[in-house]
């Protein structure tokens, strides 16, 4: 057959009317019927009708291509390679007799400067195993896939119960706050009236002998004191001036401050956060000074070696002698604040995480809060899901939203790139039997795409597909 | 290229960039580059302005010395000494010729130079084969005539009359005056001098420079820069003191003159001086521009001293053979005539008078100096696709890849620096491209090729072998002081090789030899870049002028064929680097200079991606094209910045209508390929380059003629009807050869535009490619949307194609062509095509097909072209599978061959077309079809 072929050829070369094939030449099977030997023949997807005996006569006369299956006169047509051994393909018609072996049984260059070799069977053979492979990948994903599901699930009921009791722990110190406010402020006006009253009897004394009290200085190891933080300094001579003025005020104030703070400190006890380490030692430091101060007998020694270390201590400790006082109630209340806030961000970033799509059984949760690495020669490039990304140092943006579905997660508002836009990079998600990030790229100037392999973008459909595919076509 | 950015890697190397570099040149622009008052032989030699007196300018008066008057015979030559009036001891020898063709050669310089400096010569540019013509004296010279005249021995072209006092010559064409010489008497000629001996007060004005411009000490101020010249930081030693040349030359009865590439002016050049115009005169010096402007006479990467002038009754031209830097007044003076003012730095006068009389017979006299076009393999007439920077063989893989799956043709993969390891050129980034061989293989399958960068800057690092190796023969450019000049480019601390040395070329074409090239091979072939050559540190981003070069000339003598050599070295080690030397050279190159055609390929440099690049770039193609450089082109999309879909879309349509075709994009512009952009723009991409591919037939027959007659491949409308007065300025319209007019849409959103379809002289008809509708010469607004190209064939001609398209033009070689025939009103048409081996330089033995179609008197008429010298040792595969003729009245009973066979065909009355299918001829034998 190949032998008449070639002699067909050979002859129609030199005549220069080549009718060297069938006109059923690159018909594909199921389209054979419309090729049956016949008077006329229907262009198939346009209304024209020709000869039969134009059909793979290499000119082109149907407007859609279709009266040359066999040959290259049309360029809007194709040609089907059998591929024996191997899977059936179209080819654009361009590709027939262009020199290039594109059907792996050679027959789209029937009439070349080259001899195409049949490599259907070992083709066929690399592109089972390699479906094959990509089923056992399927298959493999689609179990891990169930796996992040349960997980998904479990994650996010945690959520709900750590966000319900966050939510029901901020009330209690809500109204702690208030409360510490209200005290907070009746101190300060006290203190207020305190130093006024004090001025003006200083401002009094001082009209009685001005020139006595200038020449005294004032006592040096108070100065010293002033060394570390003006204001400590200045609450210290103040003391020193009220001391007298202070004993006679075992006040109800005080107790009621003690006994508050005692509860309070409780309360937080009770918490199970850990990040609290400061505002313990705080608390037991308050303690502390509460007893101290119960005991004013030592008072005076006390004063005089809190005068001797103050410089030496650092600022967290000056709230010591300040038991009670203004300073350790507006500690408190900041600390309180803080602890408010810490809490309602942890509720903020939950509720974010739960307003995320992410994905049907929350397939795509599991990957929140991990990060995954990809290293080149040059960067390693980092992707946290729902979250952020980064080349090395360098951030890729901040997790902005899916696209496309779940196919791609989009970054953006990364670091500012030099004469450029800032740095964004997209994910595109695929199936995989483990997460991994993999070929990153840089299209546009700081636009990076990488792509990641998950189980959770493996689906039933597709692995039915593939299992069609190698049922029918392989 | 200029502004490449480093390596990611290099960060320090970046900042430094930036810091040194960068900033200045962002922010400066122009003023990083000399104008003609900040260049001091200009300044002294430029006329004034008017109303302004220029304090610099020195007057010369020369004479003929009488008795001095010779008609050498033997040496076909006239030769006399010029005295200048008031400096005796300044004497000149001048020798004037005729060459065939018509064309007149002035020459002159030092009578007795000094023995230790010379003047340069322009070597390598004219073609060896050019040869004198016997003169006869058309009137002698006499004592009693203040003016002789002669004229050629066998032509009557033109003649030539010399007067003696002042010194005057006059060409004659047709018996009329059409270029007189120094009529406004700006002859000027420095003659060389050696230094003075203790430091004038000149000296020390020198240094101070412009400030004292307005000063009145008019002898100091003539003399300043005279022995030294500064330049913003840059000195400039001038060892061999003022040596400049000067000429007016005014075209009587012009009103346009085109010519002296490369601007990024209109083709039709514009008046610098007179009538109270103060622009720039334009400047011919190869500079590396970033980020050129439009319409600037400032100099850009390449040059070409011919200046073509053109009226409705003749065409001439003026070729100033001189590399110097050189800067041009153009002024319209009464007549109207075109009054031309040239000034060089140094070397000497060496003028050709271009006689005409036509635009063809110009094309024919300045081919027949510097040669025509080498033949460009057919696969680089194709697409090519280029970005700065193709990182890997995966993304070549990959961008290769993509043609295919969206069935777009290309030809060709580009590599810019980034491919190099650390840009030491001829070698490879073992990272990125460990397996350049299996790379070239993979593509060369389907038959496509890769080209990549080398360029002339060599990194000085004693591991790099070519830098080893030119160093220690001593290959390298000196600076003054004598040792190894060192400038900053890509690789950082940079020497130059003196390509002008021919022993240097020939050691530099052995490095592409593919034992020394590793990982090269034959479907590789290069680019050449930055080879004005751009020094990132130098004056002007170039090279300081008393860089010293082969033969003891310096740089400032021989800069603008810096590139032209770099270009024929390399060039030349790709034909030599296959043993059967058969291989026609790709080697594109951003500098050029006169005769550059000869080499190869030349594009215009780093424009950017906005409408208005896209609009200045077929000028800039024409003013090309004319200037004897066809394969020429721009930039699709503009390698700055990011063109938006539409401006892409309509720079494809436009690049595919242009010379060459390239696709190429800065380092920092996003991913530009076909198939990246939204629909329409992405489809409107491809079927531009489809097209291209469809009428590949018709360029290499085109490029195949202009190895023949030096014609433009690319011709501006006045080219073809020269006596069209309206159309001699407009260069946004095309005609290749002299049958496909192209008018590429180059404005944002243009719904519509107006067309000139020109011929009105002469009755001609055009029909629109895509309607095949007939339409009568004049100007007409069309409809514009996206997806049209305004793209007309001349009734009169026939146009060969191929419309089988397939992935590469390789692929295309032996299928069969598609004739399109355009009838005129007289039912006449007339066409060629041109076949080869499509790479070997076998065509020059007359292995091709070179054939003519004439439609006459109903009969088609297929045989060899009588201007062919085919020998018969070359046949194709390929026939003749339809021929469709438009304008055909009526339908035909019958279409019979030679040999009695009937042709089937159809006839499509709306539109006049006939289509005759399948007639089967091979191009090899000749036919006759007879319509009944």
């Amino acid at each position: 057959m190949r032998v008449i072929l070639y002699l067909c050829i050979i002859i129609f070369t030199f005549s220069y009317s080549v009718k060297s094939i069938t006109p059923q030449y690159g018909v594909a099977p199921e389209e054979l019927e419309f090729y049956k030997e016949n008077k006329v023949f229907n262009c198939l997807r346009s209304n024209k009708e020709i000869p039969f005996s134009q059909v793979n006569d290499d000119y082109c006369d149907c407007p859609d291509g279709t009266d040359e299956p066999g040959t290259a006169a049309c360029s809007n047509g194709h040609f089907w390679c059998t591929n024996k051994g191997h899977k059936g393909a179209y080819i654009p018609s361009s590709y027939v007799n262009d020199g290039v072996c594109d059907c792996c049984d050679g027959s789209d260059e029937y009439k070349s400067s080259i001899k195409c070799e049949n490599k259907c069977n070992e083709l066929g053979e690399a592109t089972r195993k390699k479906h094959n492979e990509e089923v056992e990948r399927y298959t493999n994903g689609l179990k891990k896939k169930k796996e992040m599901e349960e997980e998904g699930s479990r994650i996010i009921k945690e959520k709900f119960v750590t966000l319900e009791t966050l939510k029901k722990e901020i009330d209690p110190i809500k109204s702690e706050i208030k409360e510490l406010e209200v005290l907070v402020e009746r101190k300060r006006s006290e203190k207020d009236d305190e130093e006024k009253r004090l001025k003006d009897a200083k401002d009094a004394e001082k009209q009685k002998d001005t020139q006595k009290e200038e020449a005294t200085p004032t006592p040096t190891n108070t100065e010293e004191t002033v060394e570390g933080e003006a204001k400590v300094g200045n609450d210290d001579s103040n003391n020193n001036n009220n001391d007298n003025d202070e004993d006679l005020k075992p006040t109800v104030e005080e107790k009621l401050t003690s006994e508050l703070l005692e509860t309070v400190s409780k309360g937080k006890d009770n918490e199970n956060n850990n990040n609290h380490n400061n505002n313990n030692n705080n608390n037991n430091n308050i303690n502390t000074i509460r007893k101290d101060n119960d005991n004013s007998e030592n008072k005076s020694i006390l004063d005089s070696f809190y005068k001797l270390i103050v410089p030496f201590l650092p600022n967290s400790f000056v709230s010591f002698k300040d038991m009670g006082n203004l300073e350790g109630l507006e500690n408190e209340l900041s600390n309180k604040k803080s602890s408010l806030k810490q809490k309602q961000d942890e509720i903020e970033k939950i509720e974010k995480v739960l307003g995320y799509d992410t994905g049907v059984n929350n397939v795509f949760l599991p990957l929140n809060g991990k990060c995954f690495d990809f290293k080149t020669k040059e960067y390693t490039y980092t992707v946290c899901p729902f979250d952020k990304a980064s080349q090395g140092h360098t951030s890729l943006g901040k997790f902005e939203s899916w696209k496309d579905g779940h196919n791609q997660m989009v970054f953006e508002n990364g670091q500012q790139c030099w004469g450029g836009p800032k740095r964004s990079i997209k994910v595109f998600m695929e199936c995989g039997s483990e997460n991994e990030l993999y070929d990153v790229n840089e299209p546009g100037k700081c636009e990076y795409t990488i792509k990641f392999r998950t189980p959770a973008m493996c689906t039933e459909e597709h692995l039915k597909v593939l299992k069609l595919e190698s049922d029918h076509g392989l | 290229m200029y502004f490449k950015k480093f390596n990611l890697k290099s960060v320090l190397l970046i900042l430094v960039l930036i810091s040194l570099i960068i900033i200045p040149i962002l922010s400066v622009d122009s003023s990083k580059f000399k104008t003609c008052q900040e260049s001091h032989f200009c300044k002294r030699q430029r006329q004034t302005h008017e109303g302004e007196i220029n304090p610099m300018k020195s007057f010369q008066t020369f004479n003929v010395i009488r008795d001095t008057v010779k008609l050498n015979q033997n040496d076909k030559t006239i030769t006399f000494d010029l005295q200048e009036k008031t400096a005796k001891d300044n004497v000149l020898t001048m020798k004037l010729e005729l060459y065939e063709n018509g064309i007149v050669r002035m020459r002159a310089q030092e009578k007795s130079p000094l023995a230790n400096k010379k003047r340069y010569h322009v070597n390598d540019v004219l073609l060896d084969s050019i040869k004198t013509q016997s003169i006869k004296w058309k009137e002698e010279p006499k004592s009693s005539s203040n003016h002789f005249s002669f004229i050629h021995g066998e032509k009557q072209c033109c003649y030539v009359q010399v007067q003696l006092e002042p010194f005057k010559l006059d060409v004659y064409i047709m018996g009329e005056l059409a270029i007189t010489t120094n009529k406004d008497g700006l002859f000027h000629f420095e003659p060389i001098q050696e230094k003075p001996t203790i430091a004038g007060p000149e000296n020390k004005e020198g240094n101070t420079e412009e400030n004292n411009n307005n000063n009145n000490n008019n002898n100091n101020v003539a003399h300043e820069g005279y022995w030294e010249e500064r330049f913003q930081s840059h000195q400039d030693s001038k060892p061999n003191g003022p040596m400049s040349i000067g000429m007016d030359f005014t075209f009587v009865g012009s009103s346009h003159v085109y010519g002296i590439p490369e601007h990024s002016t209109r083709l039709s050049l514009k008046s610098t001086t007179g009538n109270g115009i103060k622009e720039n005169p334009y400047r011919l010096y190869n500079l590396d521009v970033f980020e050129y402007e439009i319409d600037k006479t400032m100099a850009l990467y390449g040059s070409v001293p011919l200046m073509i002038s053109h009226d409705t009754k003749k065409t001439t031209a003026i070729f100033w053979l001189n590399a110097a830097e050189t800067f041009v007044d153009i002024e319209d003076v009464e007549g109207p005539s075109k009054k031309t003012h040239w000034i060089s730095e140094t070397g000497i006068l060496d003028v050709f008078y271009l006689t005409g009389p036509t635009p063809s017979s110009i094309f024919k006299q300045y081919a027949y100096l510097t040669g025509t076009t080498q033949l460009p393999q057919m696969f680089s007439l194709g697409y090519h696709q280029c970005k700065w920077n193709y990182k890997s063989e995966d993304h070549v893989k990959e961008i290769d890849a993509g043609f295919d799956k969206h069935q777009i043709p290309y030809d060709v993969i580009w590599l810019d620096i980034e491919h190099t390891d650390g840009k030491r050129y001829f070698t490879w980034d073992n990272n990125n491209f460990p397996t350049p061989e299996e790379m070239l293989k993979a593509i060369a399958v389907k038959n496509r090729k890769m080209v990549n960068i080398v360029d002339p800057h060599i990194k000085r690092d004693n591991g790099y072998y070519i830098h080893s190796e030119a160093q220690s023969k001593g290959y390298y450019i000196k600076n003054k002081d004598g040792n190894d000049y060192d400038g900053w480019c890509w690789p950082g601390s940079s020497s130059y090789l003196d390509f002008t040395n021919p022993e240097i070329r020939d050691w530099w074409a052995s490095q592409f030899a593919y034992d020394k090239y590793k990982g090269s091979a034959p479907n590789l072939y290069i680019w050449n870049d930055m080879n004005e050559p751009s020094v990132f540190n130098g004056p002007e981003v170039s090279m300081h002028k008393d860089a010293k070069h082969w033969g003891d000339y310096e740089h400032r003598d021989l800069h603008n064929l810096y590139g032209f050599y770099y270009h024929m070295a390399s060039a030349d080690g790709l034909i030599k680097r296959n043993p059967d030397q058969n291989d026609r050279p790709f080697v594109l190159s951003r500098a050029f200079f006169a005769g550059s055609q000869r080499i190869g390929a030349i594009w215009t440099g780093d424009n950017a991606a906005e409408w208005s690049h896209l609009d200045i770039a077929n000028p800039m193609l024409l003013s090309l094209n004319i200037a004897g450089i066809t394969f020429s082109g721009a930039d699709v999309g503009g390698f700055f910045g990011n063109p938006d879909a539409e401006l892409l879309a309509r720079w494809y349509q436009a690049g595919a209508f242009q010379p060459f075709f390239r696709g190429h994009a800065h380092l920092d512009s996003r991913h530009r390929e076909p198939w990246l952009f939204d629909e329409p723009y992405s489809s409107v991409m491809k079927d531009a380059i489809i097209t291209r591919y469809t009428y590949l037939p018709l360029w290499y027959t085109t490029f195949f003629e202009n190895t023949i007659n030096g014609s433009p491949v690319i011709n501006p409308l006045w080219v073809q009807y020269p006596k069209e007065q309206e159309l001699f300025d407009i260069d946004d319209t095309i005609i290749i050869s002299n049958s496909l007019l192209v008018k590429p849409v180059t404005k944002q959103g243009a719904k519509s535009m107006k067309v000139i379809l020109p011929g009105k002289s002469v009755n001609e008809i055009w029909y629109d490619v895509d309607t095949e509708k007939p339409i009568e010469a004049g100007t007409y607004e069309i409809d514009t949307p996206l997806e049209k190209i305004p793209v007309y064939q001349r009734g009169g001609s026939i146009i060969p194609k191929k419309e089988r398209v397939r992935r590469s033009s390789a692929q295309m070689k032996d299928d069969p062509f598609t004739i399109r025939i355009a009838l005129d009103k007289n039912q006449f048409a007339q066409g060629q095509l041109y076949i080869d081996d499509e790479h070997s330089f076998d065509y020059k033995k007359g292995n091709y097909l070179y054939k003519q179609f004439t439609f006459k008197d109903n009969t088609l008429i297929f045989n060899t072209h009588p201007e062919s010298k085919q020998n018969g040792k070359f046949t194709s595969p390929s026939t003749i599978e339809k021929i469709i003729i438009l304008g055909y009245k009526q339908k035909p009973t019958s279409i019979v061959s030679e040999d009695g066979k009937q042709l089937s065909f159809d006839y499509d009355q709306s539109l006049s077309k006939l289509t005759i299918r399948k007639p089967d001829f091979s191009v090899n034998s000749n036919f006759i079809l007879k319509f009944n």
